[in-house]
């Protein structure tokens, strides 16, 4: 007896179907439900190749200077010179205001002495796309879900929102979407600042609010803990509101190491 | 063999990548790799692999899966192009 073979060739035309959706599906079930093992694992694989990257980067980050002319170099000097010395002046008057602050609020009882964690940062922008730091300290340094992650001029920069052993990941105030509760300094206005990416953030007010250039932005805390500064006001004549867009004061690509402030 | 052999040795270029460069160069290798290799179904592990390294697990959504969802079209264009087109 003869029998007719089945076709091969309607089957394997599906094969690519079934593989895609099975591993949507999977995939989908591991992210949704075992995210902090699968992001913990990930990181625990990537903390060879990140510690051998940082590793390189600073064995090899003064090569560029070999092709750059005398000139070039003094003319940098000099100006690297007047900033210091300009901020220099800054930083006296801003250590006298910051003990002065401190003394008033040791004397109302309270303390603003916090202990910090000094974390590299291991992963920066642009290398992940979502405004996500990772950085080299966890769960055994003490580090937890909802600590805020400082910049070493003491500027607030993101959260931690998921930590393993070893490292954690940080989400930074101007990722994509999320909201951070603010106020200008110079007012006192309240404000809801929108994350857009880049260490950037938008918000929008009505027109009468006072808002200007160079206003400073602080998170409401005891302390004045400076999240941004104010860059553009965008107002239109015909529109009830205008937007302002704030800029963080460090570049989040260049950050190498943060403070990670325990919340216990 | 030989052929087998690249692929690993472009999979394992790529997988490092992910820890080492910005996220566009590993989607770059393989964007190409999925043109030069037949069913390169591992973009899909790329994809993967970036949404779970720096993608959000505080609140499970569609964003948290961008790259992945992203990797699944581009892999079912290629199919449909390479079925169509002949290259």
């Amino acid at each position: 007896m003869i029998y007719l073979q089945k076709s091969k060739k309607r089957n394997r035309r599906f094969t690519p179907v079934i593989i895609i959706v099975l591993f949507l599906v999977v995939s989908g079930l591991l992210v949704a439900f075992m995210p902090t093992s699968l992001g913990g694992a990930m990181r625990y694989v990537g903390l060879p190749f990140w510690h051998t990257k940082n590793f390189l980067v600073d064995r090899t980050s003064h090569i560029s200077g070999f092709f750059r002319t005398k000139n070039s170099l003094m003319t940098e000097n000099d100006n690297l010179r007047d900033e210091l010395g300009s901020l220099r002046e800054k930083l006296i008057a801003y250590d006298a205001l910051n003990s002065e602050h401190a003394r008033l609020l040791a004397e109302h009882g309270r303390s603003t002495t916090t202990r910090r964690i000094l974390a590299t940062v291991l992963s920066r922008p642009p290398q992940s796309p979502y405004d996500v730091l990772i950085l080299d300290v966890g769960s055994r340094d003490n580090v937890s879900v909802g600590d805020v992650i400082y910049g070493s001029g003491g500027i607030a920069m993101g959260v931690v929102s998921e930590t393993s052993g070893r490292t954690s990941k940080v989400d930074l105030f101007s990722k994509t979407g999320l909201e951070t509760q603010a106020i200008i300094e110079r007012t006192g206005l309240a404000i809801t600042l929108r994350g857009i990416g880049g260490g950037s953030f938008e918000v929008q007010v009505p027109q009468e609010a006072d808002i200007m250039r160079g206003d400073t932005v602080i998170i409401p805390t005891l302390e004045t803990v400076i999240i941004g500064e104010v860059v553009e006001v965008e107002s239109v004549v015909t529109s009830a509101f205008k937007r302002i867009l704030i800029q963080a004061p460090i570049n989040i690509s260049y950050i190498r190491f943060v403070f990670v402030e325990p919340k216990n | 063999m030989d052929h087998f052999l690249i692929r690993i040795g472009a999979n394992i270029v790529i997988f490092a990548s992910i820890f080492l460069f910005p996220w566009w160069f590993p989607v770059a290798l393989a964007l190409v790799c999925l043109f030069l290799f037949e069913n390169y179904f591992e973009i899909l592990l790329v994809g993967l692999f970036l949404d779970v390294l720096y993608a959000s697990s505080a609140d499970f959504s569609l964003s948290s899966m961008l790259f992945t969802f992203a990797a699944t079209i581009v892999l079912s264009i290629s199919f449909f192009i390479k079925k169509n087109v002949a290259l």
